[in-house]
């Protein structure tokens, strides 16, 4: 299950990133529609924001140090939210440029709503992540501490060694 | 709970137990020290992909760029007044094709990259007369690029100096690039021409332009008409285009 999640929230960042940087103009528009960030800070964040995204996704398709990666994708998300909310309880009238795109939109054809929903979906995936970071495939399972198990979603493989004696005793 | 064996028995399992126990002790230190490795290369590249890649993007997005060449293009110098369009072509072509377009709106680029030579090869044919809303609702580039656009009209090369402005829409105009942008599409800049620049003296005129944009209910940017007619952007293909402007 978990390298399902895994995988799935790897390729969602990885869309959401290289639809960006394909268009990148587009990108800065959109960072800069949010009207938080003086302008000289909008190329840093709208050129860094989608490579953050890219290079997040590949440790995660590579499930290296996974729960920490799961904890980061998690704040970005509550960040994206909170960006979101904040257009829109200022009443501005833009796309959140989730997945490129983004900018100013006809007042009615705002969708902050769902927006936030998603970015929601988003964040239980991640904190799924974050209590079982555990799945095959990964560098975590290949680098877990026993020879024994490569079967990572186990939560029992792991040997203690203080009490060496009982091992492989059981019957 | 099983240290009640016989004791013989216990020494010779623990033996090779402990053995085991030792090279598996071995094998771990080698394998965390692999993942040591691994998280450090692994963290170190995501760093370079992120730092390098702004460092690239921003060197890149103002890095000057070929603009589409005005061949054959009669620039048409002209003194902009309030609320009137900067025009090219000749006054004689039939068809009037009125751009509402801000020089940084993604979508205006677009627009241009893909349109824009067709619609400069109906003005060059004098098939059509061009006039140019500069709006700028987007950032002080915005602003600062429909005044210059304005300055060009008056120095006699708006043409030029509008296709150099899309073609390099990723600067973010400042008054340096700005003025740079004039020898880029191979024209000399004049002192009138910096004045004007940097002194932001078309500042009322662009002004008037947004005014009159909306007092023509423009919603967005691009908006085309050809002869008074709105031009539907979605779905517009080179082909049609070419044939609503008589190509």
């Amino acid at each position: 299950m978990s390298s399902v999640v895994r995988v799935a929230l790897a390729a969602i960042l990885l869309w959401a990133g290289l639809a960006k940087l394909t268009q990148p103009l587009i990108a800065l528009r959109a960072v800069a529609a949010y009207e938080l960030l003086p302008e000289a800070l909008v190329p840093v964040v709208g050129y860094g924001l989608p490579l953050l995204e890219v290079a997040l996704a590949l440790l995660l398709l590579a499930g290296l140090l996974t729960r920490q990666v799961a904890i980061a994708v998690a704040v970005l998300m509550l960040v994206f939210i909170a960006a979101v909310g904040s257009a829109w309880a200022r009443g501005l009238s833009i796309d959140c440029g989730c997945f490129g795109g983004g900018g100013q939109v006809a007042p009615d054809r705002t969708q902050y709503l769902e927006e936030i929903l998603r970015d929601l979906g988003f964040v239980a995936l991640a904190l799924w992540l974050v209590l079982f970071p555990r799945s095959r495939y990964s560098l975590d399972a290949r680098y877990a501490p026993t020879s024994e198990l490569d079967e990572g979603d186990d939560p029992h493989d792991h040997v203690d060694f203080d009490k060496p004696v009982t091992e492989g005793r059981t019957t | 709970m099983s240290s009640n064996r016989g004791r013989g028995g216990v020494g010779r399992q623990g033996r090779s137990q402990r053995a085991r126990l030792v090279e598996q002790r071995a094998r771990e230190a080698r394998r965390r020290r692999e993942r040591n490795l691994v998280v450090g290369i692994a963290l170190g590249l995501a760093l370079v992909l992120v730092i390098g890649g702004i460092v690239w993007f921003v060197v890149q997005s103002q890095a000057p760029k070929d603009a589409a060449p005005a061949v054959g293009i009669t620039e048409v110098q002209q003194t902009p007044e309030a609320g009137k369009p900067i025009r090219f072509g000749v006054d004689s072509a039939p068809k009037v094709v009125e751009l509402f377009v801000d020089f940084h709106c993604p979508h205006c680029v677009e627009f241009e990259e893909q349109f824009g030579p067709v619609i400069q090869e109906a003005e060059n044919k004098g098939l059509a007369k061009i006039e140019v809303y500069p709006l700028s609702f987007i950032d002080a580039g915005s602003v600062a690029a429909a005044n210059a656009f304005a300055c060009s009209a008056v120095a006699g090369f708006p043409r030029a100096y509008f296709n150099g402005l899309f073609a390099n829409a990723t600067q973010s105009w400042t008054d340096e690039q700005l003025l740079a942008l004039v020898g880029q599409v191979k024209h000399s800049s004049t002192p009138a021409f910096e004045q004007c620049v940097t002194g932001k003296e078309q500042q009322a005129w662009v002004s008037s332009i947004n005014e009159a944009a909306s007092a023509k209910g423009i919603q967005g940017t691009p908006t085309v008409f050809i002869d008074g007619q709105e031009l539907s952007l979605s779905g517009l293909t080179e082909a049609s285009l070419r044939s609503q402007l008589g190509l």
